[in-house]
């Protein structure tokens, strides 16, 4: 797909994970899955809630090595196992209006290959810090699929 | 009914909700649009007809750009149909049981 200008600043990242497309896709969509590896390198993560359906919520609590705790909120859109899962991200304590996660997972090789875009970010600058965000995060996700995460 | 038909053959496509989604945040240009799919740009442009025709968006020139947006009045007949739907079939299952309750239990 050729590039157009574009209105809103949107975060593209694809990456290749070492594990079959339902293993990575259900390492999205089960509780206790996610909360091993979400969130970024050295950020511990409680998922509270996850209902995997469409319309379904989720709530994680990101705990910061200086003990702050950041809540994120958002609902599942579309679960199409081992396909395309979209879901809002809202971060709950700020004004910030909803954003938008879709991963789209292809086999390749015996892998995976994850496209994550996030849309409905406000600013170029929040485009940066959530891909360095995403970036970490994704690493602990690698780890995860192998069974290499400690 | 034939818009309605058009309607949910839109949203039985896993790709186009989560277009469907996307424009929930606000209008789009047909590249943002197709920027998560790994899919060419006619695949794109032809799911967004499918979601055009059904009336579930609206699509408008602007300069060089096409540019996306839900369109709420389909939604809204698609969201009556579904509740009237319900509601019949609410209704259904009372007069079943209805009915039920009223035949002599046999030993």
């Amino acid at each position: 797909m050729s590039a157009t200008t574009t209105i809103n600043p949107v975060l593209e990242i694809r990456r290749l994970f070492d594990a079959p497309p339902d293993v990575a896709f259900d390492a999205w969509l089960e509780r206790e899955q996610w909360q091993a590896w979400i969130g970024p390198e050295g950020c511990r993560c409680d998922v509270p809630l996850l209902e995997p359906k469409v319309g379904g919520r989720y709530r994680l609590h990101m705990h910061l090595s200086d003990g702050r705790e950041i809540p994120v909120e958002g609902v599942f859109k579309v679960i199409d196992r081992p396909n395309i899962l979209a879901f809002t991200w809202g971060w709950a304590l700020s004004g910030h209006p909803d954003t938008l996660v879709t991963l789209v997972f292809r086999a390749k090789d015996g892998q995976t290959e994850i496209t994550l875009t996030h849309q409905g970010l406000p600013t170029e600058e929040d485009r940066f810090s959530h891909g360095k965000g995403w970036n970490s995060t994704l690493n602990k996700l690698a780890l995860y699929v192998k069974g290499e995460l400690v | 009914m034939q818009q309605l038909d058009t309607a949910y053959a839109a949203l039985a496509d896993p790709t186009r909700r989560a277009i469907l989604a996307r424009l929930e945040l606000g209008e789009a240009t047909v590249g943002e649009i197709a920027q998560p799919f790994p899919i060419s740009g006619p695949a794109i442009s032809r799911h967004l007809k499918v979601l055009e025709e059904a009336n579930l968006i609206a699509r408008t020139r602007r300069g060089q750009q096409l540019v996306c947006r839900l369109n709420p009045q389909g939604f809204k007949s698609a969201q009556e149909w579904l509740d009237h739907y319900r509601a019949f079939w609410a209704g259904a299952f009372d007069r079943l049981d209805t009915h039920l309750k009223k035949i002599p239990e046999k030993k």
